[in-house]
């Protein structure tokens, strides 16, 4: 790997050219490492963990949207026998400091809420207790009276004069309104001569993992050291930030990494239950597990998705080509903003997707209502503006009449373009975007569809096809969570990845990783088929473990579709550290020039000399135990560690008429889906659906496939089923999986996967990250091909969920 | 979400488990479990006691008698579907509880539970009222049949007196040569049932309709028995079936989380219609195949 010098003082690192005879591991298609533990039931998640002495945590939620807390009476449920502790907000504002906050202005959000509540289910009191029943009974016996106050539900009420706010102090419920302009937007429009413009709904959905946020906080009064086990939390990038709020020295912090069963995001920060543990923990004086029931999960997790309402417009040639693109978004953020509003910081890196559009511009205002917060859910705000643009991109192709498949071809960026600058400033680093477009049209045969889709409709059934585009940008900058401030507090620019490689004495290979644990992610089958490809082992004899906080290098963990990319770059560096040592011990030891070896099946030997080598464990051995045979001015041991920064970050520009580069690592997709409407009843059948997808350099087809095949499903979970449901009082009625509907396995059509690989010319091995791209697609691939089902009714689709009841209204008006 | 302190009892007799019943404590039984359970988890159902009837002993068979069955009340919904004799006597009964949950649900719930918990979606009940079965019941007292067709009351709401343990499900002999079927719409596969339509047509030696029957559920309190003697003589054409739009037109369906009482309104004459066909359908390849 080479470093140098890139614009705007961005340092690339760029991949050395592959090997002579192509790669042997990276790219070859392995059951994952991780799954026979987890599917055997050995997976130990959090709540098959147990310390001695531990107690349980039970939450009390509010039952109010918005309302005031008049008193809180826990004398009945501390009286009750087996209870430690009832702690109510006040005794966390006594002990601790606020969540931490990236987002704007006055808006303070505490572990638990004191004075008042601001959405339904906001924690109001924890109990601890012998064991989870006695908690829970507890809670019941808490008597808080509230004073309700009017709620807030619609952000467009909200931001009227007069209309309740959600924090007093910061005066509106406006928290950000700005707009961004690239290039001559306003002449571009003039000078178009059409346009289309729709208003769209992308309705508030989370995540949704099985496994819930738990934590076991062991605070430890001897040492003042705080462990906390959590299934999840960035160490290095967030953890310091949980120290300030439990008001202890970041030292004295020790997170223990344990697996989660899903994320999706919805654990990207994580704040609330490790916090909440580790302070319950300090209160108790013995080790608290807190691990969320469902309905808490979906009431107080942080709700993950995105709540947007859209004005938004494309303005084009008669010939079809794109000119310019508006975009006017009020964002319903709930009551409070933590990460800001770098949900659209992520649109913006592209926000023309694959075409060629040259003007472009963004509003947004995030505003406040009595709701939970956003988080982060996979696509990160960049799935709604692909749905938002496609969506446009469709109604142009009606308004011209010419042929959906036709009119992004049109305007698809040229293989020879790259890398492509896109207006915002962020570039596109690699691509091939045609080539994607001929191998879906080819899976699926594209025109034999075309023609049962109209031999359907002249037997008056309802078939339709949805043609839809993606790209799949990945490997956030962290320039993106603050350049939408004029002058943001804190500008952080990094956002590494480490990994530690050692080599025991018997030659096996482990490998420490430096952020939490995998989420349902492949992160020791990515980083075992790397180290694999490095030293031409197998890669299941890679061991794979995470370091605890205390012990951790820089790390981000995963998010933006980064781990896999940055992780490789961590095991590159790590890796060419180890084999230099390695080549040094064995050219002493075999009388050979170290450019003349090779690593090769588990040993180190003279190329084109088969007898001439050592295994692994003979330069192993020689490292750890015979320090006479090693060169004089080497240390025993055998081990290596890099960090591996963003390769490529440039900064904003003061007046953010270029945003820099900030998510450049950028694939590419293309879904073609088959459906068929029943319109009496608003049944969606799938006749047809594949997804191919170009994520540069792929590691190992099956995860990757899993990776598309996982994010199309949750896409349709969001265009089809998904969406919190309030009353008038702002309490969510469907806080179970009873009526929150996912997806079920009897609900998702076959999905054929295919891949083409366009290297990236930055990261290691040319990898780009792949775990967004499938929601990028399916809910724009959904409205497309029932809104063309439905062909004969005159719909168009502007708002999601897509439900029965929304079709059989269309169809029987 | 742990459920709320109760006290738990295990009878191995219907007696025993009456007579634990009887006590007037808020005792409620516990079955397959599907439904109660999660409910107590939520503490929205918060019985002083369980009654786990599991293993009280001869309630779990199913018995054919000239063409009626029996069937008893810890019989497994899937058991029910899989049984070969009560599809060919009553094929409504497989048709319409196939759709109750998923595989492992149906491994787990009872009949005895479905109909003492009435939910509205429940699929067998709309089968038990198309099918004119009685529901047996027993409490300390002796024992007591009421017929489906007034034991279903509205949401949740039964003729079980408190105390009382459903025991099982007579269903009497069809006519011979009934066809039956069954539709659904739910927000997912085997989701709740939004809407659904039970029918059985019986044909006469010429091929026409001579009883039928149709039930519908979730457009009203209780599974709901639409009046189609008109269809008696008919083939089923179009003419006869647009007949039924003024049977349907007076439903005023209940909304609810999920959908809106406008919805089930418009696709209830549509399952209706579309069951009733095939119901008629398959009633002509039994007469056929005879």
């Amino acid at each position: 790997m080479t470093v140098e010098q890139g614009p705007n003082g961005a340092r690339i690192a760029r991949e050395t050219a592959p090997p002579q005879g192509g790669r042997r591991w990276i790219g070859k298609r392995l059951n994952r490492v991780e799954d026979p533990r987890f599917l055997r039931g050995q997976g130990r998640y959090i709540d098959d963990i147990k310390l001695p002495g531990m107690a349980h945590a039970a939450v009390l939620g509010s039952p109010h949207a918005h309302a005031r807390i008049v008193s809180i009476d826990t004398r009945a449920a501390e009286r009750l026998p087996g209870v430690i502790a009832v702690v109510t907000g006040e005794d966390v504002a006594a002990r601790a400091a606020p969540l931490p906050s990236f987002g704007a202005g006055e808006i303070v959000q505490d572990m638990i809420a004191t004075e008042k509540v601001r959405y339904h289910g906001e924690t109001v009191a924890a109990v601890i207790a012998e064991d989870r029943y006695v908690a829970e009974d507890a809670c019941e016996l808490i008597d808080v009276v509230y004073e309700p106050l009017p709620v807030v539900l619609d952000p467009f009420t909200a931001r009227e004069d007069g209309a309740p706010l959600v924090h007093e102090a910061l005066g509106s419920n406006t928290a950000y309104e700005r707009t961004f302009t690239f290039g001559a937007v306003d002449d571009a429009f003039a000078a178009a001569p059409r346009s289309v413009r729709a208003r769209l709904r992308w309705p508030r959905s989370t995540g949704m993992p099985m496994d819930t946020n738990g934590a076991i906080g062991d605070y430890d009064a001897g040492t003042g050291v705080v462990t906390i086990h959590a299934n999840s939390m960035n160490f290095t990038y967030f953890l310091w930030l949980l120290a300030a709020t439990l008001k202890i020295p970041a030292s004295k912090l020790r997170l223990v990494p344990v697996g989660a069963g899903g994320s999706f995001g919805s654990k990207f920060f994580m704040h609330k239950v490790p916090a909440l543990a580790g302070l319950l923990s300090m209160i108790a004086g013995r080790p608290v597990k807190y691990v969320e029931d469902r309905t808490a999960h979906i009431l107080s997790n942080d709700h993950a998705g995105s709540d947007r309402h859209y004005d938004a417009a494309l303005a084009f040639d008669d010939d079809g080509t794109f000119r310019a693109l508006r975009i006017d978004c009020v964002d319903d953020y709930g009551a409070y903003l933590q990460f800001g509003t770098g949900t659209h910081g992520n649109a913006l890196s592209q926000v023309v997707g694959p075409y060629r559009i040259q003007h472009v511009e963004y509003s947004l205002a995030a505003v406040l209502t009595n709701k939970n917060q956003q988080g982060a859910y996979r696509g990160f705000g960049a799935e709604v503006s692909n749905w938002v643009l496609e969506r446009l991109v469709d109604l142009a192709a009606r308004e011209l009449d010419v042929d959906r498949v036709e009119i992004r071809r049109r305007n698809l960026i040229g293989a020879d373009e790259f890398p492509y600058r896109t207006p915002t400033g962020n570039i596109y680093d690699s691509g091939n975007y045609q080539g994607v477009l001929e191998q879906v049209l080819e899976a699926v045969d594209y025109p034999h569809w075309v023609a049962e889709r109209d031999r359907a409709r002249a037997e008056g059934r309802h078939v339709g096809i949805g043609v839809v585009a993606s790209n799949e940008r990945s490997v956030f900058s962290s320039t993106e969570f603050w350049f939408w401030f004029d002058e943001p507090d804190f500008t952080p620019t990094s956002s590494p990845e480490s990994a530690s490689l050692q080599i025991d004495p018997t030659g096996r290979i482990v490998v420490t990783l430096h952020s939490q644990a995998q989420w349902g992610n492949s992160p020791e089958t990515v980083v075992s088929q790397v180290v694999a490809e490095e030293f031409d082992v197998e890669p299941d004899s890679v061991l794979v473990t995470y370091a605890d906080s205390q012990h951790a290098l820089p790390g981000t963990g995963p998010g933006g579709s980064r781990f896999t990319v940055m992780v490789a770059g961590a095991v590159a560096g790590a890796s060419s550290t180890l084999k230099q040592k390695i080549r040094r011990i064995a050219a002493d030891k075999l009388e050979a020039n170290e450019d003349d070896l090779e690593f090769r099946n588990g040993a180190v030997g003279v190329i084109g000399t088969p007898d001439a080598e050592l295994s692994l464990a003979d330069v192993a051995m020689t490292a750890y135990m015979f320090r006479l045979d090693l060169p004089p001015d080497m240390e025993s041991g055998l081990s290596a560690q890099s960090t591996y920064d963003h390769p490529l970050t440039t900064l904003p520009s003061g007046d953010r008429s270029d945003l820099g580069i900030f998510y450049p690592f950028v694939g590419h997709a293309w879904h073609i889906a088959v459906v068929e409407v029943d319109p009496e009843t608003g049944k969606v059948d799938f006749l047809r659906y594949a997804a191919v997808h170009d994520a540069g350099t792929v590691v190992n087809p099956q995860s990757l496939d899993g990776q598309i095949i996982g994010g199309t499903v949750q896409g349709l979970g969001t265009a089809l089923y998904e969406q919190y449901l309030y009353d008038d009082q702002g309490r969510v009625r469907n806080a179970s999986f009873e009526h929150y509907h996912l997806p079920s396995s009897m609900d998702v059509p076959r999905i054929t996967v295919g891949h083409q690989e366009t290297p990236s010319p930055y990261t290691a091995y040319g990898i780009k990250g792949a775990g967004e791209g499938g929601r990028m697609l399916t809910p724009a691939i959904l409205s497309a091909a029932i809104e063309d089902a439905l062909q004969p009714y005159g719909v168009t689709i502007t708002t999601l969920p897509i439900t029965a009841e929304q079709i059989v209204a269309w169809t029987t008006a | 979400m742990k459920p709320a302190p109760f006290e738990y009892h295990a009878p191995s007799s219907v007696a025993e488990a009456v007579a634990l019943l009887g006590r007037g404590d808020g005792a409620q039984v516990l079955a397959g479990g599907q439904s109660l359970v999660p409910l107590m988890k939520a503490r929205t159902v918060r019985p002083a006691a369980l009654v786990d009837v599991n293993g009280v002993a001869g309630l779990d068979a199913i018995e054919e008698r000239d063409g009626a069955l029996q069937i008893g009340a810890l019989v497994r919904l899937q058991a029910l579907v899989d049984h070969p004799g009560a599809a060919r006597s009553h094929p409504l009964l497989r048709e319409a509880v196939r759709h109750a949950g998923h595989l492992a649900t149906r491994h787990r719930g009872t009949v005895g539970g479905s109909l003492a918990y009435a939910a509205p979606w429940a699929e067998l009940t709309a089968a038990a009222v198309a099918l004119d079965a009685t529901v047996e019941l027993r409490s300390p007292s002796g024992p007591r049949s009421v017929p489906a067709r007034s034991f279903f009351r509205g949401p949740h709401q039964t003729a079980l007196q408190p105390g009382e343990l459903v025991t099982g499900l007579s269903v009497p002999a069809q006519p011979p040569g009934a066809g039956a079927a069954f539709h659904e719409v739910s927000a997912r596969y085997r989701d709740y049932a939004h809407v659904a339509a039970a029918a059985t047509v019986a044909v006469d030696p010429a091929g026409a309709c001579r009883a039928a029957e149709l039930v519908l559920l979730r457009v009203a309190p209780a599974p709901h028995r639409v009046d189609v003697s008109g269809l008696v003589g008919t083939r089923l054409d179009d003419a006869a079936l647009g007949a039924l739009d003024a049977a349907l037109a007076g439903l005023d369906p209940p909304g609810d989380v999920e959908v809106s009482g406008a919805h089930r309104r418009r696709v209830a004459p549509v399952l209706a219609r579309r069951a009733l066909r095939d119901a008629f359908a398959r009633a002509g390849e039994h007469r056929e195949a005879a």
